[in-house]
């Protein structure tokens, strides 16, 4: 028996249910915390249907204020905490802060510290694409090449343990060079065998995920962004190079020893979600090709840390007043830190810009308009969100 | 090495812009200090200068000036090279309030929200100000922001009712 | 009729060897969660699996430091989960705050809103301390001690009146409301009320 909606309406009232204003036709959705998608964070959705007609980003779930407690700790005690805002990549905030108070104190960091935070800088890119491809692997459905892709991200976990002495939380780059010495040539051979491993696994991949046509009947032509539309939005990283733009921080604003290293950048026109997944493939081949000339080149000797007699009493140390500004080429963007600084044994303010508060907030927004539910995890995985940089 | 590229491109700001002083401080690192009634000017003059992205905007709040300092920091593809901008404008709630540039960027509707929520900025012409952003409305209510005459360590005292040991008039209350 | 209280060993075993997690990542901890899934440190020969759904889960991981946004949905999921249900909470930020402590963010004491079972240290805690983690609430769930659940049932003044302190009152209508506003378009027609 069909019951009509003025029906159900006023035999509702009758009971004391309190109905709540909506338009026709349309339905709101809760794309929530809890999602195996999304990580930890939230998308309000009104759909018509199964087409999206408005989203609206929800973020906040991840919020510990970290610059407001920055500002409480001493110069080098920073370095534990803020660390903790980019999970993935723990090794970028790290590199951005000491890179910026390095330029306040005004020292020259030595040759060897430099060639070993490239080295780390790298072997964090590479586990860092290695997890977006084992998430996108599992959003997709083709499990397989996630349970390889985490393989063999944990051969690099149990490099980065021989070095720092931790598998994640890592605490090694500090302003004036790095904590300690590499534990010896074993290690450097482990590293190039290691290396040397996931390159000759690359067309595995290719054969189940990157040239599969499951994955480009999924993703082509969907969540289109052209090169306007990106530099007007601020996007940068790996979505920028989708979308027509050669832009890549190590290029133009070089730090560390990259001016030195041959690398290729890779660029498509499209600007589809396919064109985003398959300019990150080749950026994982570059980061092992960066990797095999570092070790070609070998450390140059020469002490990992610059001597200074101040290091002896961290919880006084002061740095001279000023401002500073340094980036970093992450997987999910263009990684930032402004630090400034009065003359004091604390920071005045440090502001950390993640690369996802532009991608994450304004471009979803206007990316899902017309796209299926079925499509809100696959986009909101290929742009390579973070939602603890938006947070912070 | 030189400073050649840094070097031509503020002469050219400054050329049409004389209100403005700028400096280059460093490779790729260019400095303007410019009055808070002309930034819609200036950044309308940079768009057209090739400085395609926004990066951030700033807020510093330097309490014995009675200044919020804001620094917008904008990126350039072509030129590579980094800008601040900076303004001041007075610390009081009902007085700090600077016009908006969202038409001119896009993306400064999100920066302006994050600096309208922790240093309560007002930013004339942006509607998504009162939209909910990170903090809780609780906390919003409460105060709860970034400023330095905001006393975080009472606050937690009484929100959450532990930490007796750490005295909140103390200002190294870490070591 | 049967007595039930006689197959308890063979219920509480097979309890045990099947654990379904609620897939919610709630903080830091979840990036070592992949690695204990994925081929290294295995959980799925125990019969752990990720399952979407709270209604078809026992066991909740507290994968590192809780805000209160974030806790307001823990405890909503946590009620909608059937009994006998579990709580493993990794790392030392819900137990007192850890690197957060001074932080205006970070639940410091989690046990006052939410019953725990076992608690892991570290930060964060290695694969094979929470492999061990896991091997305790087995063992805990096996002696029939594994009693998070009756402790939230019997004690649930004490919870209530802890979480509306910190939320304030009515907080689930307020949170489930919240958007209603942006999201209407107000030049469209509206179903009248």
């Amino acid at each position: 028996m069909m019951v009509s909606q003025e029906e159900l309406i006023r035999e509702a009232r009758e009971n004391g249910m309190e109905l709540l204003p909506l338009e026709k036709d349309t339905y709101e959705l809760f794309f929530g915390p809890q999602h195996m998608a999304t990580e930890n964070y939230s998308l309000i959705l009104k759909l018509d249907g199964h087409r999206v007609v408005k989203a609206i980003a929800n973020p906040g779930f991840l919020h510990r204020g970290f610059e407001k407690l920055a500002e409480f700790r001493p110069w080098y005690t920073n370095i534990a905490l803020l660390l903790r805002i980019c999970v993935p990549e723990p090794d970028v905030p790290e590199a951005i802060y000491s890179m910026a108070v390095d330029e306040l104190m005004g020292w020259e960091v030595p040759e060897r510290a430099q060639w070993i935070r490239t080295v780390v800088l790298e072997m964090a890119r590479v586990t860092s694409y290695l997890f977006w491809t084992m998430g996108l692997s599992f959003k997709l459905g083709v499990y397989t090449a996630g349970q390889w892709a985490a393989a063999y991200r944990e051969r690099f976990m149990a490099l980065f343990e021989q070095l720092t002495g931790a598998r994640v939380y890592h605490i090694y780059t500090i302003p004036g060079g790095v904590r300690r010495d590499i534990p010896g040539d074993k290690w450097l051979r482990q590293l190039k065998d290691t290396v040397e491993y996931v390159k000759n696994k690359l067309p595995d991949f290719d054969n189940i995920l990157f040239e599969n046509y499951i994955t480009y009947n999924r993703l082509e032509g969907i969540g289109v962004m052209d090169k306007k539309f990106a530099l007007a939005e601020g996007v940068t990283g790996p979505n920028l190079r989708a979308a027509g733009v050669k832009a890549d921080v190590r290029r133009l604003d070089p730090y560390l020893l990259y001016p030195e290293l041959d690398f290729e950048v890779p660029v498509l026109k499209e600007g589809d979600s396919l064109a985003r997944v398959l300019v990150r493939r080749f950026e994982i081949e570059q980061d092992l090709y960066i990797l095999e000339q570092l070790l070609e080149m070998g450390p140059p000797d020469g002490p990992y840390k610059v001597e200074d007699p101040r290091f002896k009493a961290l919880p006084r140390f002061k740095v001279p007043a000023g401002d500073a500004y340094a980036h970093v080429e992450a997987t999910t963007g263009d990684f930032g830190a402004y630090v400034v600084s009065d003359g004091r044994n604390k920071p005045y303010r440090v502001q950390i810009r993640g690369p996802s508060i532009s991608h994450g907030i304004r471009v979803i927004e206007q990316l899902l308009v017309g796209a299926r539910i079925a499509d809100v995890p696959v986009i909101l995985m290929t742009l390579g969100n973070c939602p603890p940089d938006i947070d912070r | 090495m030189t400073l050649e590229k840094e070097e031509n491109v503020v002469r050219q700001i400054l050329e049409k812009a004389p209100y403005a002083e700028g400096k280059v401080r460093r490779a790729r690192r260019i400095e303007f200090h410019i009055p808070a009634e002309r930034i819609r000017e200036f950044l309308t003059l940079l768009k057209e200068s090739n400085f395609e992205t926004m990066m951030q905007i700033t807020a510093v709040d330097w309490i014995k000036d009675g200044e919020i300092e804001l620094v917008y920091q904008m990126w350039s593809y072509t030129h590579a090279v980094h800008a601040f901008v900076k303004t001041r404008i007075p610390r009081e709630v009902e007085k700090a309030k600077v016009p908006s540039v969202k038409d001119i960027y896009p993306v400064a509707e999100t920066y302006e929200r994050d600096a309208h929520e922790f240093y309560k900025v007002y930013f004339e012409g942006n509607e998504k100000l009162e939209m909910p952003w990170i903090l809780e409305d609780e906390d919003r209510e409460a105060g709860v922001c970034h400023r330095k005459d905001f006393d975080m360590l009472s606050y937690v005292k009484r929100k959450y009712k532990i930490l007796d040991r750490f005295e909140e008039d103390k200002e190294d209350y870490v070591i | 009729m049967v007595d039930w209280r006689l197959y308890e060993p063979l219920i509480n075993f097979a309890r045990k060897r099947s654990m379904w997690i609620v897939a919610f990542c709630t903080g830091c901890g979840g990036i070592e969660m992949p690695p204990l899934a994925t081929s290294r440190y295995d959980f799925e020969r125990f019969g752990i699996m990720p399952n979407p759904a709270p209604r078809m889960a026992d066991l909740f991981l507290i994968t590192g430091y809780v805000t209160p946004k974030t806790l307001k949905r823990i405890i909503i999921t946590y009620e909608m989960q059937p009994d006998p249900k579990y709580v493993l909470a990794h790392g030392s930020c819900p137990l007192n705050g850890g690197v957060y402590w001074d932080g205006y963010n970070a639940i410091k004491h989690l046990d006052k809103y939410l019953p725990i079972d076992v608690a892991i240290a570290g930060c964060m805690p290695r694969p094979e301390a929470v492999m061990d983690g896991i091997q305790k609430m087995m063992e805990l769930i096996e002696t029939g001690k594994a009693d998070g659940w009756k402790r939230y049932k019997e004690n649930y003044e004490y919870y209530k009146k802890n979480q509306d302190e910190l939320f304030g009152e009515g907080w689930r209508e307020k949170t489930a409301r919240r958007w209603i506003p942006w999201l209407m378009d107000k030049k469209k027609e509206v179903r009248e009320e």
